[in-house]
């Protein structure tokens, strides 16, 4: 039974049954360990099902403290040496420098890559569909960066994309569908700020050893941000960067927390706007179609 | 959760009385303390009350607010603001900012202005409804980092409710616990600038004092209630004082615990029974069951005890009087756990006939949980909600009839 309070189930959300259910009907067999990020509270809760199935992977919590008190940082970045500890003993060797920084250098040319990619969606004349922008974040967060890197020089602009230029928040995104199921129907995503966006991975490592770069860098950026009207002038900030004209604010089942943001942007960001909340994971894909059209009339108009 | 079917006789104990009557006159008490000045503070519960309370800063716990509001049928409505606000749904805890939105329909005239909202992060969702309804007040908000419950990474040992006692420190992760003293002791910092008032001397020491004495005397009124020949105490009054929980720490909360137990071990003398007919005792993993008028008068199976009726032992905790907040800021990471081996416990200690189980995932087949307690024999009936509707009642009652009749 997982711990915690009843209205934040993580066998309610259908991310978590889908990884639990891999891992233990043997697809992901192969996975000998695995770092659970406390970034969202719910995703703790995978912590205790993962353990409860029969031979399950080793498990390490990268854990988080949201306040913004320099107590909180020096306990964030705590826990990025924690993990360099745990991985260490997985691998049975220590960690290269050298090899880390390296890393960091990809990954601050991954950020640099991954602003070129915004610059192309913004207005006046957006020139990537949101759906290939989804896509090249998807594959920039779960490719090796050097694979990333030989990759991404071919996401390049198209002609100029018609379309209600659109602004996507609320329920991270981790598949592609909206943002087909949104485009298919007249809009451009030209911008989003959900926990599947880019705007972690736009941020650059600082300079200096790369542990505490990384920890630092860590510390300093956060998935959940606090306090909420930080969060929501971030959220103004990309939206107007993106030159959209309107928000869609998409809430899937059981992720209530992206509920109580959604008044709180709809109130900073200019233009028409609709939350589709409630959404089921597997999507309803004329629910966004409806709210496009809903939201095309209301630009139009 | 839905409304709830009453008994349709049954005198409330006087201490239940006498624990409502303060409450009333709390929320009047406070709303003329900060109409003159005074501060007030909102957190949820267990998250920190007793850093206010040893200062003396009135403090009200969100969730006593929303039970509250569901008990004065008003759920509809606070529905209703909150979805028109752009809140879409069904939401037990912004019950509370709801009401804030709108007075007149708030309990007892609503709540005075707070002067400080602390902000849960039990979870994301209760994070931005703290900080929306502080926004809306014009008033600071701070955010708890690790609040209830924050377990251990590392399961808990066996019997940990016992061992939480006086072992709690090796039930927590020490960095998350270094941590979340930090952030109290900023708070008290905040309130001890709101207040002009200082916790030197010893007064968050003396509240951990109180608060194991009134626990303490609550452990024994519940030891009554399980160790009766009959159960002297109906499931509605039990949870009804638990309003006394906030005054944990208090004199008065020691007072009102003192009375209840009194007046249970008298009930258990005289030989009172809360119930009419008790022809099989019940655990329930929640509150007061919404339909227990139904089987009680169906088949004498009425509710002895319930997760929270056993709640209150787990506050008692051995602290070093020299350092007090650090066993307190342990005390609202993980005040309890649940598992089965819990349920097993309580049930047994109350000589329990089954156990009636909330479940909202139990389309997906009998739980862990269900056979653990199963197998230690105590028949388990899982529910899918903890409503009162046509579904729920039919499995109760095919259980009680197939495994208890």
């Amino acid at each position: 039974m997982p711990r915690g309070p009843s209205d934040v189930r993580s066998d309610l959300l259908e991310f978590a049954n889908s990884w639990v259910h891999l891992i233990a009907g043997g697809r992901y067999d192969f996975v000998d360990h695995f770092v659970v990020s406390n970034s969202r509270k719910y995703i703790l809760q995978l912590v205790e099902r993962l353990r409860a199935i029969s031979n399950p992977p080793s498990v390490h919590i990268l854990d988080r403290a949201v306040g913004q008190s320099d107590a909180a940082r020096d306990f964030n970045r705590a826990q990025v040496l924690k993990l360099r500890r745990t991985l260490e003993s997985w691998s049975g060797s220590a960690f290269d420098s050298t090899a880390l920084a390296d890393a960091v250098r990809r990954y601050n040319r991954r950020a640099a890559e991954m602003m070129r990619i915004a610059g192309l969606r913004e207005r006046p004349e957006p020139r990537l569909s949101g759906l290939d922008a989804i896509r090249a974040i998807a594959i920039a967060r779960w490719m090796h960066s050097a694979d990333f890197l030989e990759q991404v020089t071919n996401v390049t602009e198209s002609p100029p994309l018609p379309g209600v230029p659109l602004f996507l928040s609320g329920s991270g995104q981790d598949q592609d569908i909206v943002y087909a199921a949104a485009e298919m129907a007249g809009a451009i995503i030209v911008g989003e700020c959900h926990p599947w966006s880019a705007r972690l991975l736009e941020q650059q490592i600082g300079d200096g050893d790369p542990f505490d770069a990384v920890a630092e860098h860590y510390a300093r950026n956060a998935d959940f941000v606090v306090p909420l009207r930080e969060w929501t002038d971030v959220v103004a900030q990309r939206f107007k960067r993106s030159g959209a004209h309107a928000l869609l604010n998409f809430v899937y089942a059981h992720d209530d927390g992206m509920l109580w943001e959604g008044p709180s942007q709809t109130a900073v960001c200019a233009g028409p706007h609709v939350m589709l909340a409630g959404q089921p994971y597997r999507v309803d894909t004329g629910a966004i179609a409806d709210a496009v059209a809903d939201l095309c009339r209301a630009w139009a108009a | 959760m839905g409304g709830m079917s009453l008994p349709a006789v049954m005198e409330r104990m006087r201490a239940v009385d006498a624990v409502r009557a303060i409450q009333r006159q709390w929320v009047k008490d406070t709303r003329e303390s900060v109409a003159q000045g005074g501060p007030f503070a909102i957190c949820n519960g267990d998250e920190c009350e007793e850093l206010f309370i040893a200062l003396g800063v009135p403090v009200l716990a969100i969730n006593y607010w929303n039970y509250l509001i569901l008990a004065q049928g008003k759920r509809e409505r606070m529905t209703e603001l909150l979805n028109e606000a752009g809140y879409p749904g069904d939401h037990f805890f912004g019950f509370a900012l709801a009401a804030s939105l709108s007075p007149a329909d708030a309990p007892w005239g609503g709540l005075p202005h707070p002067t400080l909202i602390c902000a849960s992060t039990r979870s994301d969702m209760e994070t931005r409804v703290c900080e929306l309804w502080a926004e809306r007040e014009g008033c600071d908000s701070l955010v708890m980092d690790f609040s209830f419950p924050a377990p251990p990474f590392e399961p808990l040992p066996q019997q940990w409710w016992v061992r939480l006692r006086e072992d709690w420190e090796t039930m927590l992760d020490a960095d998350r616990l270094d941590y979340r003293v930090a952030v109290e002791r900023d708070l008290i910092g905040r309130i001890e600038a709101m207040t002009g008032r200082s916790l030197a001397g010893g007064a968050l020491a003396e509240t951990m004092a109180r608060i194991n004495t009134q626990m303490a005397l609550w452990a024994e009124a519940q030891q009554l209630i399980a160790q009766a020949p009959r159960c002297p105490v109906h499931i509605r009054d039990q949870i009804s004082m638990y309003q006394a929980m906030w005054h944990r720490g208090t004199q008065r909360g020691i007072d009102l615990i003192r009375d209840y137990r009194d007046e249970t071990a008298a009930r258990v003398v005289d030989g009172v029974g809360a119930y009419a007919d008790e022809r099989f005792r019940l655990y329930y993993s929640v509150q007061v069951p919404p339909w227990h008028a139904e089987i009680e008068e169906r088949y004498g199976a009425v509710a002895v005890c319930c997760s929270y009726s056993n709640v209150p032992d787990l506050y008692w905790r051995k602290f070093d009087p020299a350092d007090p907040l650090r066993a307190l800021a342990a005390r609202h990471m993980m005040l309890f756990s649940w598992g089965p081996e819990r349920i097993i416990d309580i049930a047994r200690r109350h000589r329990c006939d089954a156990a009636i189980v909330v479940e909202p995932s139990m389309a997906n087949g009998p739980s862990e949980q269900s056979r653990a307690v199963e197998a230690a024999g105590i028949p388990y009936c899982a529910i899918p909600r903890p409503t009162d509707d046509e579904e729920v009642r039919g499995i109760i009652a095919r259980f009680i009839e197939t495994r208890l009749c």
